[in-house]
This record gives structure tokens, sequence and C-alpha cells, in this order.
């Protein structure tokens, strides 16, 4: 664990994962929304009176496992920096799954063995 | 600029997901030729790092919120074609995991933020760079790299978006799908990223491919 922390990659990540909660903190102190288009039927209607068919049915195509980042947004700032940490996470968590896929893939067929393996 | 679900009729997401292959496939046969052992650790970490910043949203005060999407910076370092794969998987997977971004929308939102960024921040950077290593001058060239590139994205996911009330509606002319026109939807997106988020895009891209010329100068030559 402790050589794991001496990689400033690590490092590196750990910090700006650490810091994401910021990406919830700062808009909501400042009042502001959601980002222009990314509205849900709900908010169109608010805005427009109406929600138009096609976006009716194609909104309700896929829900995602962990939508919007957190398990329950009307939970507390503590609880829902929590859940931002832990998407986080995951997303990261996800990434390096697949990247450690492909340099398996590809180490088994690389064609120049002299490159440093790491 | 995550297109939800919803906002692009079948017409524009289908034929943005045949855009978004044709650019995969050519940057797969790319990076087969040339994809080290030493590549992929920086492949992962500039996926990593996207994903990670888009987290940051950041507010305009009573308005909307937006957010970098590293994709400027992840061109400069692993190149355009690498980049490509690296954002497209954070962004794939924000959209099904998090439902940040439609899955009709995959091909649309890794168009802006995965293909067209990239190689707009690498063209902006090599026409103000040149060939110098000049640390001001790669530094501005960094920063316009990140700035330009997020807001050529934007006005393409405005431009996107306005496209639907005239070319998906119902017989008697109701939009099916985004309801706002281009004269509603092009100022408000190009507006809010010209004058916010495009600079923090530029910013973050200056700081960090200062910061790695420095430390990996052999990572981040001109590619």
């Amino acid at each position: 664990m402790l050589k794991i922390l001496k990689n400033k990659w690590v490092v590196a990540f750990a910090i700006i994962i650490i810091l994401t909660p910021l990406g919830i903190f700062l808009p909501e102190y400042f009042k502001a929304g959601d980002a222009w288009g990314e509205w849900s039927t709900e908010q169109v209607k608010e805005q427009t009176g109406s929600v138009p068919e096609g976006m009716k049915k194609e909104a309700e195509l896929y829900k995602a496992p962990i939508a919007d980042y957190t398990l329950n947004e009307e939970s507390s700032m503590a609880k829902q920096s929590l859940y931002y940490i832990l998407s986080a996470i995951i997303g990261v968590g996800i990434i390096f799954i697949l990247s450690f896929g492909l340099k398996k893939l590809v180490s088994k067929n690389d064609r120049d063995p002299k490159l440093p393996a790491y | 600029m995550h297109i939800p679900d919803g906002y692009l009729g079948p017409k524009t997401y289908i034929t943005m997901y045949a855009i978004f292959t044709a650019f995969i496939f050519v940057a797969i046969k790319k990076l087969k030729k040339k994809l080290s052992l030493k590549l992929i650790p920086f492949l992962g970490f500039a996926s990593a790092f996207s994903f990670l910043i888009m987290m940051f949203n950041i507010p305009i005060p009573g308005g909307t919120t937006g957010h970098a999407v590293g994709a400027a910076l992840a061109g400069l370092v692993i190149g355009p074609w690498a980049a490509m794969i690296a954002v497209s998987v954070a962004l794939i997977i924000q959209a099904l995991v998090f439902g940040d971004g439609g899955i009709t929308a995959i091909g649309a939102n890794c168009f802006t933020m995965a293909i067209v960024m990239p190689f707009i921040a690498v063209w902006t950077y090599k026409l103000i760079a040149g060939n110098t290593d000049n640390k001001r001058r790669t530094g501005v060239a960094a920063f316009f790299a990140g700035y330009v590139s997020l807001n050529v994205a934007a006005l393409i996911t405005a431009v996107l978006f306005g496209l639907q009330p005239i070319i998906s509606t119902d017989a008697a002319g109701n939009p099916l799908y985004s309801p706002y026109p281009l004269k509603i939807a092009v100022p408000a997106m190009t507006l809010e990223h010209l004058l916010l988020f495009g600079i923090v895009e530029g910013i973050v891209t200056m700081v960090f491919f200062q910061y790695l010329k420095k430390a990996n100068p052999e990572l981040v030559s001109n590619k």
C-alpha cells in the first residue's frame, strides 16, 4: 500500500478524485442548474409547456444504474459527495480494468519484445 | 455538452453513430500499427483524466453549468487518434453507467468531444507553436488548443440541437425532439463556452501540458 503511494500518477489521480465533489458544491453554492440542453423531460415541460412526443419516448429508453453519479438526489450534501467520489472511483476503476485488459492483449501479440513492459 | 436521450431524432443520431464508427475504425487501425505497451498506461491516464475533469461542473451563477473535457490535453499528449479512443471510452462509461449523455447520443457526443476536440486542439497548437520549444509560446498554444477546440465542439453540439425542430417534426410541424431552434441553441451554447468554459479548458490544457512536457519530455513529442 505504501509502495503504491510512491507512484506519482496514483497520488495525482487520488487528489483529483477527492476534489471531485467541488463539481457539485460550486453549482449548488452559485445556484446554477443543469448544463444547457441536458434538462429532464419535466424541466422541458416547465420551459416550453409540453414535452415533444419523440423526446418522451426516447428519454425512457435507458435507465443508467448510477444515474447522475448519485444513488439518491435528495440526500444530504455529505452523502452526495460520497456518492460522487464513489462514482469517480468506479469510473476510473472501469478504465483501469479496460487498459489492463488491453495491455494483456497487446503483450500477447506484441511484435516488439524489446519494449519495456510496465 | 452531453446530449441526453430524447433530444436527437433517429436521422441525426444514426448519422452520428455512423460517423463515429468510421473514425473509431480508422483510429484502431492506426493504433494497431504503433500501439506499444508503453503507450497503453497513458491511454488509460488520458481516459481517466478526461472522465474526472468532466465531473468538475463549473457554474454560471444563477444560470447553467458546464465543464472542461480534457480532450485537448489528451490530443496534445498522446496524439489525436489515441485521444479519440481514450475520450470515447470515458464518454461511453458516462452514458452507460451514469446516464451522463444518452445512449442514442453516444455517436454525437463522441464525435464532438472525442473526435473534433483532439484534432482541433492539435491543429491549433501547431498553428501557434510551430516548431518552437519556447515555454511562453507553447503555453499560449496549449491554452488556445483547449479554448478553440471546446468552442468548436460546443458549436457543433448547438447546431445538432438546433437542427432538430427543422428536420424532426410531426405532420403538423411540431418538433418531435429537441424543441429549441438554432437561433436559441447556438447563441446560448456558444456564448457560455466562449466566455467561461472554453477559458477553463484552455487553462486546464495549458497547466497540465506544461507540467507533463517538463516531467515527461519524451512523452510530449510532436505528434
